[in-house]
């Protein structure tokens, strides 16, 4: 496939393909984001979105850290360098590698290779194309990367797999926020565990600095409520039509604070 | 920690990992670390329609921020003592 239909593409998956070279067309790494060269492969070839779009053969390089750091990476990256000397080169993070896997099944592909998918987010990661009134067509977020020597294969999935988990995502890693909802899991309770819970939890079990003080705090609105209401209920009452009531009660209310 | 110790006692298990792009992979659990990457082997895809090019690869290492559900194969688990630690996490405890 022509250069441009590749990198148009490219564009299409979010990959990068302003990667700068050395003048013997080698990745440069970004020494300040402490990014270093993994493993590199020749002769791989790179397959974008399924089997579509070959572009030829190149050069691998897997570039890593060595601490994982906190701030998102835009570098370290998977990066192939085409071997023909004006050919197009693309980067990978390895944030948007969803997933890796070898590929040995000729019915899925002729030779063997590493199968990479793609991250296509949330929103639509189609950009506007210039050239309106064409249908969008849906590009498989999807890479292959073909070495000549299969025997390599084994080697690239280890060091993606490797490369992978020395660089996670800089947002909450790993399990992060406990999410729950509060009623599902009451529900889900058998009856004498859910009375177990309840009273656990009115004994102060909450660790709050106890009292009714800890409670009123974990609790937040409710005493609150019961103090600024205080012994006029109709405090938080709509205003009436009549602007001196909707006055005394605000009144009322900034005195309260 | 409270899901890597879990799934840390699944290896070996035949897991299906459902991803947020909706893709559905099975295959045994053959390792988990601390950000829940998953690496999978015998790998089997669920919806071929979407991505027909994958069928039947091998093995399959999935990032773990991209997993929305990791289904697990009934029994494997005691829910009891899960429902425990999961209370006690939610409690900071």
């Amino acid at each position: 496939m022509a250069a441009d239909a590749l990198i148009a593409l490219a564009g299409k998956l979010d990959i990068d393909h302003n990667v700068e070279l050395t003048e013997g067309r080698e990745v440069v790494l970004d020494v300040a984001d402490e990014e270093e060269l993994s493993s590199q492969c020749l002769d791989v070839e790179f397959v974008l979105a399924g089997d579509g779009a070959s572009a030829g053969a190149g050069v691998l390089y897997l570039t890593t850290r060595q601490v994982i750091a906190a701030a998102t990476a835009l570098r370290p990256r998977v990066v192939w360098v085409s071997s023909q000397p004006a050919g197009p080169a693309f980067a990978l993070r390895y944030q948007q590698i969803i997933m890796h896997a070898i590929s040995r099944d000729p019915s899925s592909y002729a030779k063997p290779c590493i199968y990479l998918q793609l991250d296509e987010g949330s929103e639509d990661m189609m950009q506007e194309e210039e050239g309106e009134g064409e249908a969008e067509e849906e590009v498989a977020a999807e890479i292959r990367l073909v070495p000549a020597d299969e025997g390599k294969i084994d080697d690239i999935f280890k060091v993606l797999c490797d490369c992978a988990a020395l660089n996670p995502d800089s947002e909450v890693e790993g399990e992060g926020d406990f999410f729950f909802d509060e009623a599902e899991v009451m529900a889900g309770l058998d009856p004498t565990t859910r009375a177990a819970v309840i009273a656990d939890r009115l004994e102060g079990g909450m660790d709050l600095g106890g009292g009714a003080e800890g409670e009123a705090e974990a609790n937040g609105a409710p005493e609150d409520l019961r103090e600024l209401v205080g012994d006029d209920p109709s405090r938080f009452e709509d205003d009436e039509e009549e602007e001196e009531e909707g006055a005394a009660a605000q009144g009322g209310g900034a005195a309260g604070r | 920690m409270l899901f890597f110790s879990l799934f840390k006692t699944l290896v070996g298990k035949e897991v299906t990992v459902e991803l947020k792009n909706d893709l559905c992979i099975s295959g045994a659990l053959h390792s988990v670390d601390q950000y829940l990457n998953i690496k999978l082997t015998n790998t089997r895809v669920h919806n071929e329609q979407k991505y027909p090019h994958m069928m039947s690869v091998r093995n399959c290492f999935i990032r773990g921020s991209v997993v929305r559900y990791v289904h697990l194969p009934p029994g494997a688990v005691d829910v009891e003592v899960l429902h425990d630690a999961t209370r006690r996490e939610s409690r900071g405890g």
